[in-house]
């Protein structure tokens, strides 16, 4: 080499080799095109996801939960097994399950928005760290109030509560209450405090 | 109450985290098609969309000039192709500001027609275009590779791909020339030619 690199002034380069940022609108207008009908794309931070196939025990997980919240709350609430979620306008993680205010009927033509979200789940087969970690963050930058992790490895389900500010946490917000519950517990949903669900009943 | 215990407690954090998505050639080339990257300036390297500066008048300035000279140059012989998609390895395409191909467009209808010069006008990306644009064209066994400092007006011509197993890719150029405006650069297939450096900028 005639001039080594150092020699050389890189000074006038712009960011160059970012990689390229989707928003919920690019993805909306991609995922209608035959060639991406059969993909599930997971958008977090502007970054692309592959939605994992889900495995039986997975899918039986969020059937037993679909069913479960179903029941309680009757018709008073829309409950929505992995449905778009646009947590931000770079953000749509497809929660496993999520809780709705209001009927069906409301969402017939937009999916719900964060603040109408009052319980979110994630069912942790092979994610158990994503969803206890960056998922984490995302709810609750998001405002999302009550998030529950199923942890199907484990038996456990992790709570989390209170999402606050905080300027060390990676999107600069975390939950300032994450509990752990075993099987023999039970838990109430922050909207439906008279409930009383077994953890156990939502394990496979 | 319920028990409150530290995630580090757990037999098992486990799981994997999800993959990102990997674009093939085939789809990014029909997503630039359909103008999904309208405005945009973008290639792709390893399945991923990469975003590269947004043109400039310096830097389109340069390019026509260096594309003028070679048709005038090159004539039916070769064809000039700017800007246009060149697949280097699988789901990488750097779509080049030059390539240059034997015979007519027609030719190229097969596909296989080897890619004999690449250019790059480099105004705000001459680190990447010295760096890892190098490698991806030494991979591909581009024999001569160019690339145009808009700034410092001189040519770095790479030739000689060859195949080392010390860098990521497993190859590398085995030469690199520097010329400035008071220089001659030829292409490798036209190598009785001349061009002065100082042609190619305004």
């Amino acid at each position: 080499m005639v001039v080594a690199p150092q020699q050389l002034d890189f000074s006038r380069d712009l960011q160059v080799g970012q990689r390229f940022r989707w928003t919920n609108a690019k993805l909306e207008a991609m995922s209608g095109l035959d060639e991406f009908q059969d993909q599930t794309f997971l958008l977090i931070d502007g970054e692309l996801y592959e939605m994992p196939a889900p495995g039986p025990l997975h899918t039986f997980c969020v059937q037993l939960l679909t069913r479960l919240f179903l029941t309680l709350f009757g018709h008073s609430h829309s409950v929505r097994a992995q449905t778009s979620l646009k947590i931000s306008d770079i953000s749509n993680p497809l929660p496993d399950l999520c809780v709705a205010v209001g009927n069906d009927l409301l969402y017939r033509n937009a999916h719900p928005e964060p603040d109408a979200v009052i319980l979110l789940i994630e069912v942790a087969d092979t994610t158990l760290r994503f969803d206890l970690g960056p998922k984490s963050h995302l709810y609750a930058a998001a405002g999302i109030t009550d998030y529950w992790v199923i942890d199907i490895g484990n038996r456990l389900l992790h709570m989390h509560r209170n999402p606050i500010a905080d300027e060390a946490a990676p999107r600069g917000f975390r939950y300032s209450s994450v509990q752990i519950l075993t099987e023999s517990e039970s838990i109430a949903p922050l909207a439906a405090t008279n409930a009383n669900i077994k953890v156990a009943d939502m394990l496979p | 109450m319920p028990m409150t215990r530290e995630i580090d407690e757990l037999k098992s954090v486990t799981g994997v985290m999800p993959t990102r998505w990997h674009w093939t050639d085939e789809e990014f080339c029909r997503m630039g098609d359909r103008g999904d990257f309208e405005g945009q300036n973008v290639i792709l390297v390893d399945g991923d969309i990469l975003q590269m500066p947004p043109a400039n008048d310096p830097h389109d300035i340069v390019l026509g000039l260096i594309d003028y000279r070679l048709k005038s140059l090159f004539g039916s012989q070769f064809w000039v192709r700017v800007q246009m998609g060149l697949r280097t390895a699988l789901d990488t395409n750097p779509v080049p500001d030059i390539a240059v191909v034997a015979g007519s467009p027609r030719d190229y209808v097969s596909g296989s027609v080897p890619t004999q010069l690449v250019i790059e006008v480099s105004d705000t990306s001459i680190r990447y275009d010295l760096g890892d644009k190098a490698f991806l064209y030494a991979v591909a066994g581009i024999k001569d590779y160019w690339v145009i400092d808009v700034n410092e007006q001189v040519v770095y011509q790479f030739r000689d791909p060859i195949s080392d197993h010390t860098q990521q890719r497993g190859y590398r150029y085995d030469s690199m020339q520097r010329y400035t405006t008071e220089q001659f650069v030829s292409p490798l297939v036209a190598e009785e030619s001349v061009i002065a450096v100082s042609e190619l900028f305004p």
